[in-house]
């Protein structure tokens, strides 16, 4: 019965893996951390200006 | 798609309905009553530490309508969890997820169900965050957790967070940390409900202190070679460290020769192994760096 239950939470969980590898966090060398987005491939990340 | 949709809710409904023998209403308090897990067949239920706000004349309810005196085993504030015990034949625990949270994946689905009522409810979300080794504000130790964006209604702490396959992974909780569901893990559940069901508590070494980060001055943190300390904001009347010569604004800097530098590192250190063992506490008085010995006690 609970079997399309369980596909739905992996193909949930597997789109949080999908993305994980784009995702960065970022210190900010006070107290502060925050995430981050890449952007493209040669290293340009995008995040909220207040978290930088 | 209308099937679909159907489909995914009548079977979080059957999984509602599977779990629900296995959680009862625990009746320990003025207001609304909370949730429990059945544990055991033998009339253990396991729930939250927070709903009890009494010891005694706790009442819990179980599926079939009846509702009957409980006594409280024992209760550990610090990782939110008591154990209860009721004589009835009418126990049925539910499926715990094994091995512990292996198979959980941020992203999952989970329900949380409670039963502050007569019959189940239930609130649905996913897995958020999974964590491991943490230690609690009040110094417990969850060997690992899962912090979900379901919704606490009042009532279900206690209850269990439960996935896709209809499995338990943990017991919830919004009191650990307040404005988070968390759910503690079977791992840190087995491991108190043991503790609490062979000692009534859970023990843990004590100096009687209440303590407050502080930056050293800089010519202290060269000698000492760290940057913070513990100022002694409280210290209890008749406590091992009152007794041990410990004066309300000494700043305590190391414990056996382990750096002092947050309240972590004191709630750490104060292990149960330590009841009872002299240890030597390096603190900075007046300036000066001195240490003496306390004998550890056990906390009341």
């Amino acid at each position: 019965m609970s079997h399309i239950l369980q596909q739905m939470s992996d193909a949930m969980a597997a789109i949080v893996e999908r993305v994980r590898l784009s995702l960065v966090q970022l210190h900010n060398g006070r107290h502060g951390m925050g995430a981050g987005t890449v952007w493209q491939a040669d290293g340009l990340i995008v995040t909220n200006a207040h978290v930088v | 798609m209308t099937t679909l949709l159907q489909q995914v809710s009548e079977a979080l409904a059957a999984t509602v309905e599977a779990v629900s023998p296995g959680i009862v209403r625990v009746e320990a308090r003025r207001r609304l009553p909370a949730s429990g897990i059945v544990w055991s067949t033998d009339g253990i239920i396991v729930t939250a530490h927070h709903v009890l706000e009494q010891d005694e004349a706790i009442r819990v309810g179980l599926q079939s309508g009846q509702t009957m005196p409980a006594t409280l085993i024992g209760r550990d504030a610090t990782t939110d969890l008591a154990v209860l015990h009721v004589s009835s034949v009418d126990l049925a625990p539910p499926v715990w997820a094994e091995p512990d949270l292996a198979s959980v994946r941020v992203g999952h689905l989970v329900l949380a169900v409670g039963r502050p009522g007569q019959r189940a409810q239930a609130t649905l979300g996913i897995v958020s965050a999974l964590g491991e080794r943490w230690r609690t504000p009040t110094g417990g130790l969850l060997d690992r957790y899962v912090q979900t964006d379901v919704v606490m209604f009042p009532g279900f702490s206690g209850g269990p967070l439960v996935n896709a396959a209809g499995q338990v992974l943990g017991l919830n909780t919004s009191a650990l940390l307040r404005g988070l569901s968390l759910t503690v893990a079977i791992s840190t559940l087995r491991r108190v409900v043991d503790l609490l069901r062979a000692h009534g508590k859970i023990r843990r070494s004590y100096l009687g202190v209440s303590t407050q980060p502080v930056r050293l001055p800089a010519m202290l943190q060269e000698r000492v070679g760290q940057e913070t300390g513990l100022l002694l904001r409280t210290v209890e009347p008749q406590s091992p460290a009152e007794q041990g010569a410990l004066l309300l604004g000494d700043t305590l800097i190391a414990l056996d020769e382990r750096p002092m530098r947050d309240p972590d590192d004191l709630l750490t250190f104060l292990s149960t192994d330590r009841i009872g063992a002299t240890v030597r506490v390096r603190i900075v008085r007046g300036g000066q760096v001195q240490e003496q010995a306390v004998v550890v006690g056990e906390r009341p």
